[in-house]
């Protein structure tokens, strides 16, 4: 399969070639190469996205040219195929967010909202939402960094509040 | 470095929007600004919308009210063990003696019998909450449904306990959450019914199945709808199927939209279920869901008296119900086509067997009344 290869290149002045199908994900470079505004021989400056987050990017762009591909090829799988494949993305997100820091998934996640990614900010949203998940204000607060700005009588109404809801 | 507060409020939203219902409690005390998302209504309808998507079910068991999650994806591909079970707990109301819970558009009507007896009305993703004193005292065995009417106001249906089991001429009252009052009324059917039993709310309106009079003999089973619109019951509505008291006949709510229901005969392992294709307070018109036999955990002549929940697209039903071995104890069923089946012991023991209902979260309002200073309060209770 021969595919056009584009250059991106990051903030801090690294270059990546990548797949022009693999940066169609990102609606900002679609919209680019669409306009042709792209010049084969120059790399597509990104000057919000540092090297190491942009690597990130494309892989997780690369991984996903292939399944969507896939969805062509199978358009009529069963739907214990569409699980199973649902699966092996699954696996594959959770493998890729795994070990990622949360100062990294806050870069990753204003990078694929610069890039209009829709997929990439889903999982990475629903990533840093599983850390919310079953902590405590004082663990949520200490996790990412925010200061508790209510005053006493605040609290008590919020608690008030929450004692009809489920814990 | 950066931190959350380097996002925009969009991404913020992006990620609260993908919380739990159960970790709303802890988002709302974290900071002002966290907090103040669940006050606006664009952020609460797309979380409530998100959160729509998992079939959740409230159940009060052992006098403890709680929120079950039933995730059947890829149920068919997973083998026992290996991954989360497909149903689990995944909250609990702190708040002891719960005897009976109604849910109607995310609101859930509570009777509990801490102290007196008393209904609390609670949205538990807003935290509102509204004590409901419709007289001094509330009588056990009175029934209650919440509901609501074209203009949505919402109300509640009490029968009270002398008049069950109902004839022809049905007695009821309605509180009104406007004005705080109840009012009585009685209505003639079309015909005499006895033994209202499975009610559940479905688009504002409660549905029940009853059972027909017909001279000495025991009746067929109906289905009977009180529109809270009219204030009345509908006309009596034909089930798929004629069955009698002896039967199992359990209703349940598919998507808030649709009505399913299950029947298993009093004589036969076999369970059959169908979905309406058409619901109203005096139309009903249903499909072919799903059949299959219970040989492995149902005695031939034993009455359910459980619960069910369905999953439209998976082709899957989920039956709690007491253990056969063991009577005070209830697990949950999956079943599905071609003799699928798969237990889960999920629920535990109890004497009493729970009282579940499927919950939509929503961001709905509950009406406050006008207290006698004419000041509008926050909170009754």
């Amino acid at each position: 399969m021969s595919s056009n290869m584009i250059m991106l290149k990051s903030s801090d002045g690294a270059s990546f070639e990548i797949e022009e199908a693999a940066a169609r994900k990102s609606k900002i470079i679609a919209n680019m190469i669409e306009v042709e505004c792209v010049d084969e021989d120059k790399a597509i400056p990104l000057q919000n996205v540092t090297g190491n987050i942009l690597a990130l990017v494309i892989e997780y762009c690369n991984k996903h040219i292939v399944d969507d591909d896939d969805d062509v090829a199978t358009e009529e799988a069963s739907e214990e195929e569409e699980e199973a494949k649902k699966k092996k993305v699954d696996d594959w997100e959770a493998e890729f967010m795994n070990s990622m820091s949360l100062e990294t998934m806050f870069e990753l996640l204003l990078a694929a909202n610069y890039l209009n990614i829709k997929s990439l900010i889903d999982l990475v949203c629903q990533t840093i939402a599983n850390n919310i998940k079953d902590k405590t204000p004082e663990e949520v607060r200490k996790i990412f960094s925010i200061e508790n700005d209510f005053t006493p009588e605040e609290e008590e109404e919020i608690r008030k509040e929450n004692a009809w809801a489920f814990g | 470095m950066t931190m959350m507060s380097d996002l925009s409020r969009d991404l913020v939203e992006e990620i609260l929007s993908r919380v739990p219902i159960t970790s709303v409690p802890a988002v709302r005390s974290t900071c002002k600004h966290w907090n103040s998302l669940f006050k606006d209504p664009s952020f609460t309808k797309k979380h409530c919308r998100k959160e729509a998507k998992e079939i959740q079910v409230i159940m009060v068991f052992d006098s403890w009210a709680s929120l079950i999650s039933i995730n059947l994806h890829g149920v068919h591909n997973q083998k026992d063990g290996l991954v989360e079970p497909p149903i689990k707990q995944i909250g609990k109301l702190n708040q002891p003696e719960i005897s009976y819970v109604f849910h109607s558009n995310g609101l859930l009507l509570y009777v509990t019998e801490n102290n007196n007896n008393r209904l609390v009305v609670c949205n538990p993703y807003t935290g509102q909450t509204r004590l409901i004193k419709p007289r001094n005292t509330i009588h056990r065995l009175e029934r209650y449904g919440i509901g609501y009417d074209n203009n949505n106001n919402y109300k509640i249906l009490i029968f009270p306990y002398h008049d069950y089991p109902i004839r022809q001429e049905i007695k009821y009252e309605i509180y009104d959450f406007n004005s705080d009052s109840l009012r009585a009324f009685s209505f003639s059917l079309d015909r005499p019914i006895w033994r209202p039993c499975e009610d559940l709310s479905l688009k504002g309106n409660i549905y029940f199945v009853a059972e027909e009079q017909m001279g000495k003999l025991e009746g067929d089973n109906i289905l009977l709808c009180f529109d809270f619109t009219k204030e009345r019951f509908g006309p009596l509505l034909t089930l798929p199927f004629r069955s009698n008291g002896f039967d199992s006949v359990l209703l349940s709510a598919v998507r808030e939209e649709q009505l399913a229901v299950l029947l298993k005969r009093w004589d036969a392992y076999e369970m059959k279920i169908w979905i309406t294709t058409k619901i109203e307070p005096n139309a009903v018109s249903w499909i072919n869901f799903l059949k299959f036999d219970m040989i492995q955990f149902s005695r031939r002549y034993h009455n359910l008296n459980g619960s069910f929940f369905v999953d439209e697209k998976k082709k899957v039903a989920v039956i709690c119900e007491r253990d056969i071995l063991k009577e005070t104890n209830y697990k949950a069923y999956i079943m599905g086509e071609d003799g699928y089946s798969r237990e889960v012991n999920i629920l535990g023991e109890s004497e009493r067997s729970p009282r579940m209902c499927s919950y939509v979260p929503s961001s709905v309002k509950i009406q406050q009344s006008l207290n006698s200073s004419g000041k509008r309060k926050e909170r009754d209770y």
